[in-house]
């Protein structure tokens, strides 16, 4: 089996690390990343008063977007080779905030010359363009690694789930055909020796002929049957993978029909700290210092509240994925309208234009975000579909474990059964004559024949499991008083899972055994229940306080281990309990 | 002399009527059973002096189970092993033992019906000689490793690593080691020779016990 490929605690900080060491981030991102403060700048400016034309204002723009642009592009042209993919997250996240430096120093130098601000600080300009662009990049790659980190999980899903069903379909077959080939394999080999045995009982003058054909047959089985059962087992079956169900790479993460709680989305202290970063620096640079400070002040509090407020309203309220990303942002516009409202009460002026890039921003924050939370939202289901998949799949490796347990016994069966014992009776029937008589050669030959055709014959199928407890309780006569309780259903499956009861058997002989020769039990209770869908619980009890746990692992609990999914022996004062529960055929 | 009864407890029937044949002969009253269920039958009906048995019967109770619940009943019941088996220790169940008074012969060693014979009149007698104990014969395949050395050959010819083993055992990856190296020794196996000493342990258990069975 294909070993499952460990998932990182915090995959969402792997992906974002890995695309921002991409060297592609500095082409897809650069633009995104860019652009939009860019266009904030441009509402910011054609509305102010006191500076040149408009074309500077869009020639300003312009510039202060293709400075850090360049800066990227230096940075990828002079430590990314064209044809290298290497990583380099420290790099890039270097590069992106001295891009952001460097847009910061340049709008702090366009500034005066374009007349904008008669002065500019160019230390206030860089960190708060160094902020800026931090906060985009960290909010626009946190949502993209979301949708990949999802991929991921589901990619995982669908690998263990066709892993599940490779097991359940390759088995079968495989454990099929190797015990045809096993049955040829002996037949190929002993079915000369057989005939070269038949020679020399046709040709056996007297008793020291019939002496040493009597030891052949005994070797035979040494030098022959064991050696080639051993030859055999060393076989372990080899599952061809078939092809692999990759999920397609458009398909909608979120289905717009998925309902959520609007209210459990709404995240007022993380949206109000976002905020804060982007446009702080904005506020103070446009406003002053003392006035953008309670520009600032208010803009935490009315946010913040707002908020809040609507998270306690929404808590409740479920909408579909669409309607809900929609309602969201329609609840961050709000929460802006509620701090332009209340900055006007305070008296502060703010250009229209830059309250509109500010809800822009705001609308922008949160629709990333909304989105970021629906597909960690979906990614956390995957996930859950990903534990019972996998609980599945322990399942299945229980199965498979049983089937190998029953099969080599099986195995055993066809190789240690009527050949090995055809040979030994014509060995001791031969020695027992002192001159050969034709009737007892010709018998001898029917024998090893007989014994040969049942080599490829089915093995005998298991009791089912009313008549071997029938049995054990029978066999062990007035040692014990049984008792058994069962449900119909785990009766039924069983029947139609025989691998399945078989291992249930050698779990009951085992706490059978276990409770008269080691506990000295006189009452034993069983029970057999199932565990849907694919188990089937056995309990085996005694009244005992003598807990009958092996002094060494791996003594007799071997059998349990695998012909069980899972078990336990406890002894809780009174009753020691042998608890197992056993997995139905996953291969018929 | 009364004739003494014998039960034969055989899942072949070839062999068992071959047993029963030669038995009768011999002067013993015999009866037949193919598993563990007719066995009891049988133990309920007549008063039986002895019961050979086979180890492995089948699907339900082993020759064990069925000659631990006949004593149980019948302290003075003779029992005779009669199996395939080189060593109670390859059954594949765990941790099995031949009780005291009783014979333990392999199918392999048995030549006519002399042994046999003498191994019944030996647990009747309550007195089983070290002949018809082949369980404890030392020439016996791996017959020189203890029960927990053969234990471990045996997670060893299951394909498991060290690491499995020890885990399995609540032992150090350590311990092992030094047990295996011990094991080698023991089979005369050079573990520092071009060939895999691991491989050819596992080929001896193999050989020896055939298919490797958990428990």
């Amino acid at each position: 089996m294909a070993e499952r490929t460990r998932r990182s605690a915090r995959p969402a900080v792997r992906h974002t690390w890995n695309l921002l060491g991409s060297k592609y981030s500095l082409s897809a991102w650069v633009g995104l990343i860019f652009a939009f403060p860019s266009l904030l700048s441009t509402l910011l400016l054609i509305d102010r008063e006191g500076h040149g034309q408009w074309w500077t204002d869009v020639l300003f723009c312009i510039l202060a977007c293709v400075v850090p642009v360049a800066v990227l592009g230096l940075v990828r042209l002079a430590w990314f080779p064209r044809k290298s993919s290497a990583s380099r997250p420290l790099l890039m996240m270097a590069a992106f905030l001295l891009a952001g430096a460097a847009r910061g120093l340049a709008i702090a130098w366009l500034e005066p010359v374009f007349g904008l601000v008669p002065a500019s600080n160019p230390v206030v300009r860089s960190i708060s363009e160094i902020l800026t662009i931090a906060a985009s990049l960290a909010i626009i790659a946190v949502a993209v690694s979301a949708r990949l980190t999802y991929r991921d999980a589901l990619t995982a899903l669908a690998s263990d789930r066709e892993e599940l069903l490779q097991m359940q379909m390759g088995a079968a077959e495989e454990f099929r055909s190797q015990r045809d080939s096993l049955v040829t394999e002996a037949q190929d080999i002993l079915s000369p020796i057989l005939r070269s045995l038949k020679e020399s009982l046709s040709s056996a003058k007297d008793s020291a002929a019939l002496a040493s054909i009597s030891k052949t047959m005994r070797s035979v089985v040494d030098d022959v049957v064991r050696p080639l059962s051993a030859a055999l087992a060393q076989r372990s079956p080899d599952i061809e993978r078939r092809g692999r169900l990759v999920p397609h790479s458009n398909a909608r993460v979120v289905r717009t029909d998925t309902r959520v709680n609007l209210g459990l989305f709404i995240l007022p202290f993380t949206v109000t700290a976002f905020v804060l970063v982007m446009t702080a620096g904005a506020l103070v640079v446009v406003l002053g210092f003392a006035v953008g400070v309670q520009a600032v002040e208010l803009m935490v509090l009315s946010l913040f509240l707002t908020l809040w407020l609507a998270r306690l309203a929404t808590w409740r309220l479920r909408l579909s994925a669409a309607m809900a990303t929609l309602a969201y942002c329609l609840i961050h516009a709000i929460a802006a309208a509620v701090f332009i409202a209340v900055s006007s009460l305070a008296r502060i002026y703010i250009a229209p234009t830059l309250l509109a890039g500010w809800v822009l921003v705001l609308v922008g924050i949160a629709f990333l975000l909304m989105r970021y939370q629906l597909v960690e939202w979906v990614r956390a289901d995957v996930i859950e579909s990903q534990a019972a998949v996998n609980e599945e799949l322990e399942i299945a490796l229980s199965s498979l474990r049983q089937q190998v347990r029953v099969e080599s016994k099986r195995v055993a069966t066809i190789l240690h059964g009527p050949v090995q014992t055809a040979l030994y009776a014509a060995a001791i029937r031969l020695t027992s004559n002192e001159v050969l008589d034709t009737r007892v050669a010709d018998e001898v030959i029917r024998d090893l024949e007989a014994a040969m055709q049942r080599l490829g014959s089915e093995v005998v199928a298991p009791l089912p499991l009313e008549d071997f407890v029938a049995a054990v309780s029978r066999v062990w006569g007035d040692s014990i008083t049984l008792t058994f309780d069962h449900a119909e259903s785990a009766i039924q499956a069983l029947a139609n899972n025989p691998t399945a009861l078989a291992c249930v058997t050698e779990v009951i002989r085992e706490g059978v055994n276990n409770a008269i020769k080691h506990a000295r039990a006189t009452r034993v209770s069983i029970d057999v229940f199932m565990r849907e869908p694919l188990l089937v619980e056995v309990t085996v009890k005694n009244a005992t306080t003598d807990v009958a746990v092996p002094a060494n692992p791996g003594l007799g609990t071997d059998v349990l281990v695998n012909v069980t999914h899972e078990w336990s022996l406890t002894n809780d004062g009174e009753t020691t309990t042998l608890w197992a529960s056993v997995a139905l055929d996953q291969i018929q | 002399m009364f004739a003494r009864r014998v039960l034969i407890v055989e899942d072949e029937a070839l062999l068992r009527d071959l047993l029963a044949q030669m038995l009768t002969a011999g002067g013993f009253i015999v009866r037949t059973a193919a598993n563990a269920l007719d066995a009891r039958q049988v133990f309920d009906e007549d008063d039986l002096d002895a019961v050979i048995v086979d180890i492995n019967l089948g699907p339900g109770l082993d020759g064990y189970d069925l000659a631990e619940a006949l004593r149980r009943e019948s302290a003075e019941l003779g029992v005779v092993f009669l199996t395939n088996l080189p060593d109670p220790r390859f059954s594949g169940h765990g941790e099995r033992e031949v009780f005291r008074g009783a014979a333990y012969l392999r199918k392999s060693q048995l030549v006519g019906t002399t042994e046999l014979v003498d191994a019944l009149e030996e647990v009747l007698a309550g007195r089983v000689s070290a002949d018809h104990r082949h369980d404890k014969d030392p020439s016996r395949p791996l017959g020189n490793l203890s029960r927990m050395q053969l234990e471990v050959l045996k997670l060893v010819a299951q394909g498991k690593s060290n690491q499995q083993i020890a885990d399995s055992r609540g032992r150090s990856v350590g311990a092992v080691e030094s047990m295996l190296s011990r094991i080698f020794a023991i089979l005369e196996i050079d573990a520092g020779a071009d060939g895999n000493a691991r491989v050819e342990a596992a080929r001896r258990y193999m050989e020896a016990a055939g298919i490797p069975l958990a428990g």
